[in-house]
């Protein structure tokens, strides 16, 4: 696992990825989504009603990144200083997935994991960080994937709730109706 | 008592500082206890740290178990899975980026060792296992002996971290309560406070309110001491003002005139109303600059110069001296007042003044002069008396004696017979006749008081008079009498008319020894105002009835004129004459309320004028009142006219239905009650006196007032005996006319009877209601 080696893959991914999708001419939600090339980095599956069926969506890096990224820059409790990071909305990749449901229960890779009510997707602009200060995360650097609340716009969000809430190591999304 | 009271204050002051002491102390607790929590919650590890540590010990175990399980063949453990694990439990101490909270955990004791030794061995086994086989557990085991290892110590720094959290809530905990207490103490001091502001308040109040209470008490007390005092002075103010009003009322009131005088310049600088009316000036003027000396005329009537006299008496007086002296003073208008002055010295501190009471002597004067006539006459009243009674007792002696005398005489002259004895007899006859026409005079003269008036009509007199006249009087004289038809009667005395008629005429007979004219003439004569003619006399304006004798004798000297009514005073001599005659007219006349005028001129004649006050018709109207009452036409009105002589009676309807008056006419008495019946009411009887039949003209007023008794008469006679009017039942007020009666006469009293019945009318009204009416006099 070589950083360098990464990041081009993910740049060489990325470009395919687009080019597939102007080959195709189809920006669409559900459909768009290509499977994924590169290592499935986040796993969204919704479980509705105990009779219907499950879905699920599997999203490698592109394809979040596909979803279309914001920079956030925000201070944390785990860093010094202001860091910016580069994710995905939370409620693009819900509604990415025609996600229905009223809490979120995010798992991380150790097995951690805390319920987020979507209100939070809704409200803030709370991100599925890929990157930090540019820069794609490896696991032991909290990474691939972080939950980050805009903390430095929102002081309402300077509490242990959503400091909890910001998981770090992400591996999983699911819904709960 | 304010001592103890501020005292008590400073205690209860000392408490609330101590109070307010208390409560800033606790709110500087509860601020430090604040800020102190705010900064051990920042210090306090976001994730929980207890927590924090705690699943490092499981990561790492995790480890451990995913390297037993690979090495065991599960399936479901794979390399990169065992990598990631790793990556998990490096990324717990990840510190590429230095934060609060790895500060906080490496904080702890043994921590940092641990990281650090950690590190090192994750950075070690990274390689193997990387390499490791599945099977391989030698391998395996090398690596989790290690992580066995680091679990120990990472377990040790999670205790310590348990410790930790434990120590931060203990401080927490800590806080709280000394937060709590000081909440407690800050509530409990402000309670207190406010408790003690509270009966600080209320004792203040309490103490403001009894303070207020003592002023208002005080207020009160004070209150009803001015208010007393208030009275007593307005008591004493009254009564210094009805002092000042009485000595005021004193000094104006006072009947002499009082001023106060400049001592220097002898001007008035003070008078009261009494002076103001002795000099005729008003006090403004008399004050603005009069002096003694200008209200006096030059000269005193003692000779002394008033000025020069005038200055040395206030001279005195302003040594001390009160002087009383008489003083003529001059008024304003310039009459001169005889005065007695009183000087005496005025108290005053600015200047010398002098009071002087003036009192007017003119009255007291005249008083004298009146007081010295009337002892004089009161001499001569007293001579009077004195001659009076005497000649009273010596004329009845004297009768008594000319009784005799003629008694004789008369018996003599049956017996003689001849011419000339005869005539001897007879003047012996004559003189006694006059003797006791003398002596009647004389007993007239002495019994004057006693007169009984009684009316009369002087006409009737005068003619009753004339045959007796015809015997005393000289065929020399002639006698011409005249008298107005509607002569007023009169009231007096008979027998007092009677002698100073025979007075006036006998002086009259004696004042023409070689004939002449004597005329006797009675007249009605008003009075209307003092007027120049009657000036003289002392009679007060009204209606008289003259009664005048004229003579063409020789008169009566002017030089003598005045001595004329004076007893014993005769021109005729002694011998021929009492004296007496005219003094008795005028003591009768007088006593009569009339008077005596004489006029005569010496060598022309003598007419003596008696005015008798006409008769007033009971009403005690004047007659001057009753001919203007009559004047005023009376409405029509119902007459009744009684007359028995035809031609009499017509000329009376006539007369009287030509004034608008509606006239009855009856012949005689019963006829005119006959009528009276049948027309009641009638306002006026007018009725003869003499009639035919039962009732007579009295009798006939009688019987119709017993109907009606306001009912007023008239009464028409052609006789003059009063003893028929009088005594019938008649009223005062009846009006008697003698016939012939005038027009104007009979109008007169037919409007002064129709009148007369309205004021009558209402006064019997009020007399019968029982109300006590005074008469109009």
């Amino acid at each position: 696992m070589n950083k360098n080696m990464l990041g081009a893959g993910w740049i060489a991914l990325c470009l395919s990825v687009i080019a597939s999708f102007f080959a195709s001419g189809v920006i669409a939600q559900e459909s768009s989504l290509s499977p994924p090339e590169s290592p499935i980095v986040l796993h969204v599956s919704e479980r509705l009603m105990a009779s219907a069926p499950e879905r699920s969506f599997a999203f490698d890096i592109a394809g979040l990144e596909r979803l279309g990224t914001i920079d956030l820059r925000t201070e944390t409790p785990w860093s010094e200083g202001a860091v910016t990071f580069t994710g995905v909305r939370l409620r693009d990749i819900l509604n990415a997935v025609r996600a229905r449901g009223s809490a979120v229960v995010a798992t991380a890779l150790n097995d951690y994991s805390v319920t987020i009510p979507v209100e939070d997707a809704d409200t803030y602009d709370v991100i599925v960080a890929m990157r930090k200060d540019g820069r794609l995360m490896s696991v032991r650097d909290r990474g691939p994937l972080w939950l980050i609340y805009p903390w430095s716009d929102r002081p309402e969000l300077r509490n242990e709730v959503y400091y909890s809430r910001s998981i770090w190591q992400l591996k999983s999304l699911e819904l709960l109706e | 008592m304010s001592g103890k009271f501020t005292k008590k204050n400073k205690i209860l002051l000392g408490f609330q500082l101590l109070l307010a002491v208390a409560i800033v102390t606790a709110s500087l607790t509860i601020l430090a206890s604040g800020t102190g929590e705010v900064r051990v919650n920042r210090a306090q590890f976001r994730n929980n740290l207890t927590y924090y540590a705690a699943q490092f010990d499981y990561e790492l175990l995790q480890v451990v178990d995913h390297i037993n399980r690979y090495v065991q063949d599960d399936p479901i453990v794979t390399s990169d899975s065992l990598i990631i694990r790793l990556d998990i439990a490096w990324s717990r101490l990840s510190h590429q980026t230095p934060n609060l909270r790895t500060d906080v955990y490496l904080a702890l004791p043994g921590a940092p060792e641990f990281a650090e030794e950690a590190l090192e061995v994750f950075s070690a086994i990274e390689p193997e296992l990387v390499t490791l086989n599945r099977g391989d557990e030698a391998r395996a085991n090398a690596i989790t002996s290690e992580l066995r290892r680091l679990v120990t110590l990472s377990h040790a720094v999670a205790m310590q971290a348990i410790a930790y959290d434990a120590e931060n809530d203990a401080i927490h905990l800590d806080l709280i309560s000394v937060r709590n207490r000081s909440v407690m103490y800050l509530i409990l001091a402000f309670l207190s406070l406010a408790t003690f502001s509270l009966f600080k308040s209320w004792r203040e109040v309490g103490s403001s309110f009894r303070l207020s209470a003592h002023l208002e008490r005080r207020v009160e007390q004070r209150t009803l001491e001015l208010k007393a005092t208030n009275r007593m002075l307005r008591v004493e103010m009254d009564e210094r003002g009805r002092a000042q009003e009485r000595y005021r009322s004193l000094v104006d009131h006072a009947t002499e005139a009082i001023l106060i005088l400049d001592g220097e310049k002898g001007t008035f600088v003070e008078a009261n109303p009494s002076a103001e009316k002795l000099y005729g000036l008003s006090r403004i003027a008399l004050v603005a600059g009069y002096g003694i000396v200008d209200l006096s005329p030059e000269f005193q009537p003692d000779g002394q110069r008033s000025d020069v006299a005038a200055m040395s008496y206030v001279k005195k007086a302003l040594e001390g001296e009160m002087l009383i002296f008489e003083w003529t003073h001059r008024t304003n208008e310039g009459v001169e007042v005889p005065c007695l002055v009183t000087l005496n010295l005025f108290p005053d501190h600015t200047r010398d003044l002098v009071r002087a009471s003036i009192i007017d002597l003119t009255e007291k004067k005249s008083a004298e002069a009146s007081s010295a006539k009337l002892e004089r006459q009161l001499v001569q009243a007293q001579k009077l008396e004195a001659v009076g009674q005497m000649t009273g007792g010596v004329a009845h002696d004297f009768n008594n004696l000319l009784s005799v005398i003629l008694g004789n005489m008369e018996l003599l002259e049956d017996l003689t017979e001849g011419s000339e004895k005869l005539e001897l007899i007879e003047e012996a006859k004559q003189a006694s006749f006059r003797g006791a026409a003398l002596t009647r005079s004389m007993l007239n003269f002495a019994r004057r008081a006693d007169l009984n008036p009684q009316e009369i009509s002087l006409g009737e007199f005068v003619g009753r008079m004339e045959t007796w006249m015809s015997r005393t009087i000289p065929v020399t004289i002639k006698v011409e009498t005249s008298f107005s038809p509607d002569v007023w009667s009169i009231t007096a005395d008979v027998s007092g008319v009677e002698s100073a008629l025979l007075n006036l005429v006998i002086n009259a007979r004696d004042a023409m020894p070689d004939g002449g004219c004597l005329r006797i003439e009675t007249e009605n004569v008003v009075i209307e105002k003092r007027s120049d003619d009657f000036a003289k006399t002392g009679l007060e304006p009204g209606c008289y009835v003259m009664l005048a004798v004229r003579d063409t004798g020789e008169g009566i000297p002017a030089d003598l004129m005045p001595k004329i009514f004076e007893p014993f005073f005769s021109t005729k001599g002694l011998t021929t004459n009492s004296g007496l005659g005219l003094s008795m007219v005028h003591g009768f006349m007088t006593q009569s309320c009339g008077d005596v005028l004489i006029d005569s001129e010496f060598g022309i004649g003598t007419t003596v004028k008696l005015f008798f006050p006409a008769q007033v018709k009971g009403q005690g109207r004047t007659m001057i009142e009753q001919e203007a009452q009559s004047t005023t036409h009376a409405s029509k009105a119902r007459i009744l006219v009684a007359e028995d002589q035809e031609d009499v009676l017509n000329i009376i309807v006539r007369t009287l239905e030509a004034e608008g008056h509606d006239v009855t006419k009856a012949t005689s008495g019963d006829d005119a009650a006959r009528r009276f019946f049948e027309l009641k009411p009638i306002d006026l009887l007018i009725t003869d006196i003499v009639m035919p039949g039962d009732l007579q003209g009295p009798s006939l007023a009688r019987h119709l007032r017993s109907f009606d008794m306001d009912l007023p008469v008239i009464f028409l006679s052609g006789y003059t005996n009063d003893a028929v009017l009088k005594g019938n039942g008649l009223k005062e007020e009846d009006v008697h006319l003698m016939k012939p009666v005038a027009r104007e006469q009979l109008l007169k009293a037919v409007n002064g009877a129709l009148g007369t019945k309205r004021e009558l009318s209402e006064e019997n009204r009020l007399r019968r209601a029982g109300r006590a009416t005074s008469v109009t006099v």
